[in-house]
């Protein structure tokens, strides 16, 4: 199984945290996005024709800016063009404040059967600090609307470990998260780059530098937290209720193939891997005059994808086959009498404070 | 060329004073070098020399100075170190000479390595020039630094050049000097040949080459050698003399100074101090000089058990062209098999430490220095210890003696209240004050050879604005009360971490030993508990805590690359960590004592 991405790299404004690929909305530009996409859908097809997709996302960026009926428009084509399983997973990400009740009805009519909504928070002092374009009234009001109009495969994504942020502030937010039927919530700690603006603001002081103490014990809190409402912790920052799971992005840490469409989307064989150009208007120049808008691949070598399946699995709630780490039972061993893991059959699962320490673990089972 | 026209001389002066300057201007002056060859400092050819600005090795150079009296001579100039570390270099330098420059810098004056290189140079019956060089700085004091010289040659004031090295003053009365006061070599030109090798390099492509001062006789292409410490025997295959580079010639003859290749592919049959005679005409060995003693000794080990074959490898090439390097293999139960090595100095270690990484591209882990000691058991018999690690059980320890060295500072007399209050924290013996001139004092002072090695020159630098100088050599054993200070990481001893010290040091050591280690160790997965004791008992401890949270928030598609990128660029750190049990160190954590305030 396969699942198939759609980059789609617009938003209303830049937040100040955001390292993704995204511009603010232009309407010409978005129309040529489109028809650049169209047209990778063409190119790819061939390649693609003998995988079968079971999964469909729109990411961003923003997608819910898109246009109902442009949405429509790309299932049909992406229906047309590749072999699909039944059932598929279609996932759409979506902002508070692009979601009216017309146009949630009509993603829903065009075959969006997910829907992600960035929330992050429900305070507003903290949607400000992360610079959202929504006060949390908007929130909670763009999700009432999503179940109302009919969605019931709801995410919500929140951010915690924020500057300033207390167990309890953060308590509050999650209180109002499950208040709703969401049936997933993925929960990011934040992590700063300086190439962002809150990253610079952290670092030269102008707002408190969250501590590792105080980050690990809301990782710790959100997991125990969740777990009480019957949300299983099967990625880092994902919670599902059972059988909700994001199939797509499971599809990810199980090493499946995806197909990714749209600038600086990864596409992922199995062996080879590429990545599209970044730049929106180079992607649809491109694209414009034939070309494929590839800026670099690589093969992966039988070592890289041992390391890229060590640190993804443990990254899950399945855990790592033991079979793939025989020769580092000394660090296992090291991992269990410290309560970082536990052995679930014949598998390496890792503990709530091991996934604090994923990277770390990581890096010891693959040296 | 006959003996009467060869002069062979060294240029001894305390570091900075302007030995290579010096050199520069009468490779100049002679014409040895064409303008564009001419660098600055040419002698000075090793990458890690220029950057530290210390002459380490010594080499040698053939000019030739056409005389105020009409004739030619030949002058090779041996080129000598200029840091207490390599005093042996020095003299070894000098045994191929008859006379040497002696440089005193016009501002500084007579500082503590002029006076030891003086003691060395009378040890060899050397002729002295002494050469005053920086007149053309403001700050000269000409008149005092003559009497300086005055005082400790017994020299009249008219046998004092005075030389501006930068500027080219004096250079020309220089050379004339060297010829007029400088003894030609007085070797027997009919005799059998006799050579002393001074130095040694190794090619690539011509194997170990020799650099020789020829006494007697001559030697020729062709002719069969033999080196009277091995009696092995070699034909030579090129000889010539040095320049900017090897010039061949057909034959080097009595007095003269050259380099000589015999296709020696064995590294170890070319002995610095060895005489080399023809196979067929043996001859008496010419004295050689004082083998260089290593001081300071240390663990260094592959960070890569794997490499332990490359790095005995290295070992040998290096001790190639550095005869006091000794080493021998040595296990650690921490670090695994590697070696022991002596080194002259730390100045000395460090530099081993350099080349073997950058030249011979090793990765390295090197433990915390230690002098040697004698260790005397009740049961009577004498132990050479250079190993805290083979010190044997307290209870079979009747005394352990370590090696104290004489030292002199000469320093300006204002900085004496700070100097005698260090000298007071090492350990320092006091002996007797002498007054070079009314503002600068030579302060003798003897002490543990240990309490110097670690950062007392930088400490004398800074308890006198920069201006102390500093030199030694060894005196004897004496009896001291001293201690194994162990580490214990998680409670278990770490063998490459123990320290032999003085017992009333022991506690300030142990903390803050402790307290540099717990800055070095990264944060495990665990705490990690940190401890110094003395036998059994435990006088400081302290710990790491442990790792809380290393997670990369969210990994997507095009996040994998990135995240597997990255494991292995921190895998490449990790293989700098040595597994010590559970726990991963890092190389430098081994040094720690090095960088202890
Ligand atoms: N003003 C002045 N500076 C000089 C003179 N001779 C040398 N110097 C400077 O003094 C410094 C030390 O000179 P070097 O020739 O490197 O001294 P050295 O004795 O060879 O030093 P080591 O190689 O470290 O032993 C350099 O910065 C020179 O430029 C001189 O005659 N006048
Ligand atoms: S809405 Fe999302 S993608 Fe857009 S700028 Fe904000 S964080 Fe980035």
């Amino acid at each position: 199984m396969a699942g198939l991405y759609v980059h789609v790299p617009f938003c209303l404004k830049k937040c100040p945290y955001c390292d993704f690929a995204s511009v603010p909305v232009q309407s010409d530009l978005q129309a040529e996005w489109l028809q650049a996409v169209r047209a990778e859908t063409v190119l790819r097809a061939p390649d693609w024709k003998p995988i079968r997709f079971d999964t469909l996302y729109f990411g961003g960026g923003t997608p819910s800016l898109l246009d109902p009926a442009d949405v429509a428009g790309l299932i049909d084509l992406f229906s047309g063009s590749f072999q699909w399983a039944r059932n598929p997973e279609i996932t759409l990400e979506a902002n508070p404040g692009t979601l009216s009740g017309s146009k949630l009805r009509d993603f829903r009519k065009a075959g969006i059967n997910r829907l992600s909504i960035g929330i992050q928070s429900f305070r507003d002092e903290e949607l400000q600090l992360l610079g959202r374009m929504h006060d949390a009234a908007e929130a909670e009001n763009s999700l009432a609307r999503t179940f109302e109009s009919g969605f019931e495969n709801v995410n919500a994504d929140f951010i915690y470990g924020l500057p300033g942020q207390t167990p309890a502030h953060w308590s509050q937010t999650l209180g109002k998260a499950v208040a709703f039927p969401l049936t997933h919530i993925s929960a990011y700690c934040l992590t700063w780059s300086g190439k962002t603006e809150l990253g610079r603001k952290i670092e030269s002081g102008e707002v408190e530098k969250p501590s590792e103490a105080v980050q690990s014990d809301l990782f710790l809190r959100t997991s125990s937290f969740l777990a009480e409402r019957h949300f299983q912790h099967y990625e880092i920052s994902n919670f599902s209720l059972e059988g909700r799971r994001c199939r797509h992005n499971e599809g990810y840490w199980k090493g499946n193939p995806y197909l990714g469409l749209g600038p600086s989307s990864h596409s992922f064989t199995g062996r080879e891997r590429y990545w599209n150009v970044s730049d929106t208007r180079e992607y649809c120049r491109m694209l414009n005059q034939g070309l494929r808008p590839c800026s670099g691949s690589e093969t992966l070598s039988r070592n890289d994808i041992r390391l890229e399946t060590i640190a993804l699995r443990l990254r899950t709630s399945e855990g790592l086959p033991l079979a793939m780490i025989q020769n580092k039972t000394d660090f296992c061993k090291v991992f269990l009498e410290n309560g970082l893991a536990r052995i679930r059959g014949d598998r390496l699962v890792l503990t709530e404070n091991g996934f604090l320490m994923a990277d770390e673990l990581a890096l010891r089972l693959t040296v | 060329m006959d003996q009467k026209h060869i002069r062979n001389f060294s240029i001894i002066a305390h570091i900075d004073h302007g030995k290579s300057t010096l050199a520069d201007r009468l490779l100049e002056a002679t014409e040895t070098l064409t303008p564009k060859e001419m660098r600055e400092q040419v002698l000075d050819n090793m990458d890690l020399e220029r950057e530290r600005g210390i002459t380490i090795k010594a080499h040698a150079v053939t000019m030739y100075h056409q005389a105020g009296n009409g004739e030619r001579y030949q002058f090779n100039l041996i080129d000598t170190p200029g840091h207490v570390d390599f005093s042996y270099e020095v003299s070894r330098s000098l045994a191929a000479c008859e006379g040497a420059l002696l440089v005193v810098d016009a501002v500084q004056g007579v500082e503590a390595q002029t006076m030891s290189n003086v003691y060395l140079a009378m040890e060899n019956n050397l002729v002295l020039i002494p050469v005053i060089n920086k007149i053309d700085m403001a700050s000269a004091r000409i008149e005092e630094v003559e009497h300086q010289l005055m005082e400790l040659l017994g020299v009249d004031e008219k046998d004092i050049l005075k030389v501006s090295a930068r500027e080219g003053i004096g250079i020309r009365e220089t050379l004339e000097a060297v010829v007029s006061r400088i003894p030609c070599p007085n070797g027997n030109p009919d005799a059998a040949f006799r050579a002393l090798i001074f130095d040694s390099t190794f090619d690539f492509y011509r194997g170990a080459i020799a650099t020789i001062r020829v006494k007697d006789g001559r030697v020729k292409t062709g002719d069969a050698i033999r080196f009277l410490s091995s009696g092995k025997t070699f034909e030579t295959d090129e000889i010539g003399r040095l320049k900017l580079g090897r010039f061949p010639v057909d034959n080097l003859q009595a007095g003269e100074v050259g380099y000589l290749i015999g296709g020696v592919k064995n590294l170890k049959d070319i002995k610095v101090g060895d005489t080399i005679t023809l196979a067929e005409k043996p001859a008496d060995p010419l004295p050689g000089f004082r083998d260089p003693k290593p001081m300071v000794f240390s663990g260094v080990f592959p960070t890569d058990s794997d490499d332990l074959t490359e790095l005995r490898a290295a070992l040998e090439r290096l001790q190639l062209n550095d005869s006091a390097l000794i080493y021998e293999p040595e296990s650690s139960a921490a670090l695994g098999f590697g070696f022991r090595v002596g080194f002259l100095g730390l100045l000395h270690m460090e530099i081993v430490q350099e080349r073997l990484e950058r030249e011979y591209n090793q990765s390295l882990i090197t433990t915390i220095p230690n002098v040697e000691y004698r260790v005397f058991c009740t049961d009577g018999k004498m132990l050479v210890i250079d190993n805290p690690t083979a010190l044997p059980p307290v209870m079979k320890i009747d005394r352990i003696e370590e090696p104290v060295i004489d030292s002199q500072i000469v320093t300006p007399s204002e900085f004496v209240g700070n100097l005698m209050k260090l000298a007071q924290e090492r350990r320092g013996v006091y002996k007797n004050t002498t007054y070079l001139d009314s503002s600068r004092v030579t302060l003798h002072y003897e002490f543990p050879l240990a309490e110097i090695i670690f950062d007392f020159y930088d400490k004398l630098k800074s308890s006198s604005r920069g201006y102390a100088s500093f030199d030694y050599e060894f005196l004897a054993f004496r009896e001291s009360d001293l201690v194994k200070l162990d580490i214990l990481i998680n409670g278990d001893p770490v063998d490459a971490l123990s320290m032999i010290v003085h017992r009333e040091k022991a506690w300030e050591w142990g903390s803050k030993l402790t307290s540099k280690l717990r800055e070095l160790i990264p944060r495990q997965l665990f705490e990690v508990a940190i401890q110094a004791a003395l036998g059994s008992k435990i006088i400081a401890r302290t710990n790491v805590k442990p790792l809380r949270k290393n997670v990369t928030a969210k990994c997507y598609g095009g996040d994998i690359t990135r995240k597997r990128k990255l494991l292995e660029k921190q895998k490449e750190g990790k293989k700098r960590m040595k597994q010590l049990g559970k726990i991963e160190i890092p190389q430098e954590a081994f040094l720690a004592v090095l960088k202890i305030e």
